[in-house]
């Protein structure tokens, strides 16, 4: 009997010891993040300037705002300086950098997905803070640099601002410079007349394979291809790439040139990133990229493909199997 | 088997009418006083039936294997196989291994592949083409299923050993089991089927370690044979594979010399083994928790005293009104000690008053 009593003194001494003192529910990690962050904009004074958006994000301005050239749904080129709340600065990207971050707006092509969140506020010229609650950045991602559930602080400068239609005729310009250097269209030397489509797709026949046998759609095919960029940096290539024709699996360029080749033919297809990988996408700072390639946030073409960046493939088409 | 089970029953016999004292049949012998020997017999014999819940942990290792996850479904690989441009792996390994289709391994997403719509966080990378060598990641899958368990059995007590044999049936209600590293990479092995029914057959051994007022407390053993049926495919596992252990406290608390409430935690060791078409195999661990509750009753020896008017507490002798032998009989129910003291049947405890508040004498 007296060992029924204390065990049953045990058990209550236990429920009652296991009660949260106050009798509030622990808080979670965003409604912490909310709380620092009002306390960080009160301790500066800026608690009435920030905006406060409705994903938690806060963000004011420095200085007068242009109201011209909105980011929002443009692609936008910024300078930055990316940190923790309070804590270690983590990337700057700035006028020293060698190449610009060019990256679209409002097409989650933008991680963290903050940053695309607050670019839709801003305008060409314009300077601006943003703190970036965990949920909005990189929740519960934890590197040596970076904490789990840490709160960015980011400076960010819209140095500019360019429509689909802009950056594309940019594109048709970059890839005429190139096909003027690699001479594509002396016909003297070459005979087999360069194809410029109405798209902006071009493509060169460079080798002959003596065959009429096209591809059909569903039809299997088999190539080798050498994939670069306009500056003859090679990102991609494969002696033996297996796909079905037509079927959407490969991107569109690529597909087009095919089409446009029999079998033992050798070709190079030079197109705009909107028949590549156009907006791909980008993650600030670049040097998590891998780690987010690896937790599925972001695709693996996204290692090898910048945003906006024209694509060049030298194929050899090697059979194709029709169904 | 129905040949051991018949020559375990006759040793039973035999140590029950040996173990029993033969003084009290001396008296019975001396005054002719008339018991059913077929009674006496079975009343040495305790039937028990319990049912409860439990969870039995569904776990096994991928050691040894390649695992392929992509967006039709999950397959394994021995990997001393050369990887090459396809992957002729199997599927259902829980509990049916079968050969899946060839899947090509290629790796959508990458280039020259199609870009995506919307790429950061799209719902499309979870089910991108996932090739791991447990080699390298050691991998399995596990979870907790619920179970429901049904025993019926049947132990010979004497002193403080108990001896016995029973059956189980069990439930097992399948969940999706879920992986033991990168989580976030590879999706939970959903099972081809939603139950699966397991047969228990088992000899039984005990040890009453602690006796407290009317409490029991029996540390028990059980060893024996436990197969699963239907979805699991029996052909495939291998020899010897079905025997199985339970460990567990049975606590009775008695009613009387032929009642007892049985409450019984137990852990039980069992696994069995899937033979791929590969000649390999993969181990599948089943150890479960469960907690039955039931009760265990004997047989009386003795019939209830077919007099109305025979308010005898005690068992004692009666003359057979039909025979005019004389008989024993037991002048309390089954639930009821037999002999009780003076006053022990009769609550008359404070810590009744509640349950017999509307008697006219409660406390």
């Amino acid at each position: 009997m007296r060992f029924i009593q204390y065990l049953i003194v045990s058990v209550i001494i236990v429920l009652v010891s296991c009660k949260n003192d106050d009798g509030t529910p622990p808080s979670s990690p965003d409604d912490q993040a909310s709380a620092s962050i009002i306390a960080y904009l009160d301790s500066m004074g800026l608690r009435d300037e920030a905006i406060a958006d409705s994903t938690g994000i806060y963000l004011y301005r420095d200085g007068d705002g242009t109201e011209e050239n909105s980011v929002l749904g443009q692609a936008v080129s910024v300078f930055y300086v990316l940190s923790i709340l309070a804590g270690d600065t983590l990337d700057i990207r700035d006028s020293t950098d060698s190449d610009t971050l060019i990256m679209k707006q409002g097409s989650s092509a933008i991680y963290p997905v903050g940053v695309d969140q607050a670019l839709g506020y801003m305008h060409l010229g314009e300077k601006w803070t943003v703190i970036i609650p965990p949920s909005m950045a990189y929740g519960d991602f934890s590197s040596e640099a970076i904490p789990a559930y840490a709160i960015l602080h980011m400076d960010i400068e819209v140095i500019g601002v360019a429509s689909e239609d802009s950056i594309f005729n940019k594109e048709l310009a970059q890839i005429e410079v190139y096909l003027q250097e690699k001479e594509y269209e002396d016909t003297i030397n070459d005979p087999h007349p360069m194809e410029k489509l109405a798209s902006g797709i071009v493509y060169q026949r460079m080798v002959d394979g003596g065959t009429d046998v096209g591809p059909t759609a569903g039809s299997e095919t088999i190539l080798s291809y050498r994939a670069t960029f306009l500056d003859d940096q090679v990102f991609s290539a494969s002696s033996s790439f297996q796909y079905n024709y037509g079927e959407g699996e490969e991107v569109a360029g690529l597909d087009v040139g095919v089409g446009l080749m029999n079998v033992g033919d050798s070709g190079v297809v030079v197109m705009p990133s909107k028949f590549g990988y156009h907006s791909s996408a980008a993650v600030i700072p670049g040097y998590l990229t891998d780690e987010m390639v690896l937790r599925k946030i972001v695709p693996p073409y996204v290692l090898d493909v910048d945003p906006y960046r024209p694509l060049v493939f030298e194929i050899g088409l090697k059979s194709i199997q029709n169904q | 088997m129905l040949k051991r089970l018949l020559v375990v029953c006759v040793m039973l016999c035999i140590a029950v009418t040996t173990l029993t004292g033969q003084s009290r049949e001396d008296i019975y012998e001396k005054y002719d006083i008339y018991r059913n020997p077929l009674m006496v017999f079975l009343n040495h014999f305790s039937w028990t039936v319990t049912s409860g819940y439990g969870l039995t942990n569904y776990k096994h290792s991928l050691e040894g294997f390649y695992f392929l996850q992509d967006n039709s479904g999950q397959y394994i690989l021995d990997n001393r196989q050369e990887l090459g441009p396809t992957f002729p792996g199997y599927q259902y390994w829980l509990s049916n291994a079968k050969p899946a289709e060839v899947l090509d391994l290629s790796e959508p997403l990458t280039v020259p592949y199609h870009s995506l719509d919307n790429p950061v966080n799209n719902e499309q990378l979870l089910y991108n083409q996932q090739l791991i060598n447990t080699d390298t990641l050691p991998l399995s899958f596990s979870n907790a299923m619920p179970t429901v368990p049904i025993l019926a059995s049947v132990h010979f007590d004497f002193r403080k050993y108990r001896i016995g044999f029973g059956f189980q049936h069990e439930k097992h209600y399948m969940r999706s089991l879920e992986p033991s590293a990168a989580q976030d990479l590879i999706r939970p092995y959903e099972p081809n089927f939603e139950s699966v029914n397991y047969r228990k057959w088992f000899g039984i051994l005990g040890y009453r370690f602690y006796r407290f007022w009317d409490w029991n407390f029996m540390a028990e053993v059980q060893l024996g044979h436990a197969k699963p049926r239907g979805e699991i495919n029996t052909t495939a596992v291998g020899i010897g594979q079905n025997f199985f252990v339970n460990a567990g406290v049975s606590m009775e608390y008695v009613f009387s010399e032929y009642l007892r409430l049985v409450i019984r935690p137990g852990y039980d060791f069992k696994s069995y083994v899937i033979n791929l078409p590969d000649a390999t195999s993969i181990r599948h661990s089943n150890r479960a928790f469960m907690v039955q509750a039931g009760i265990s009753f004997n047989i009386p020896e003795i019939p209830r005293t077919p007099y109305q008017s025979d308010h005898v507490q005690l068992k004692h002798v009666i003359t057979d009104p039909k025979s005019g032998r004389l008989r024993e009989v037991r002048g309390q129910r089954m639930w009821k000690r037999q002999n009780p003291k003076v006053g022990e049947n009769h609550r008359r405890l404070w810590r009744y008053k509640l349950k017999n508040r509307r008697k006219m004498h409660p406390y």
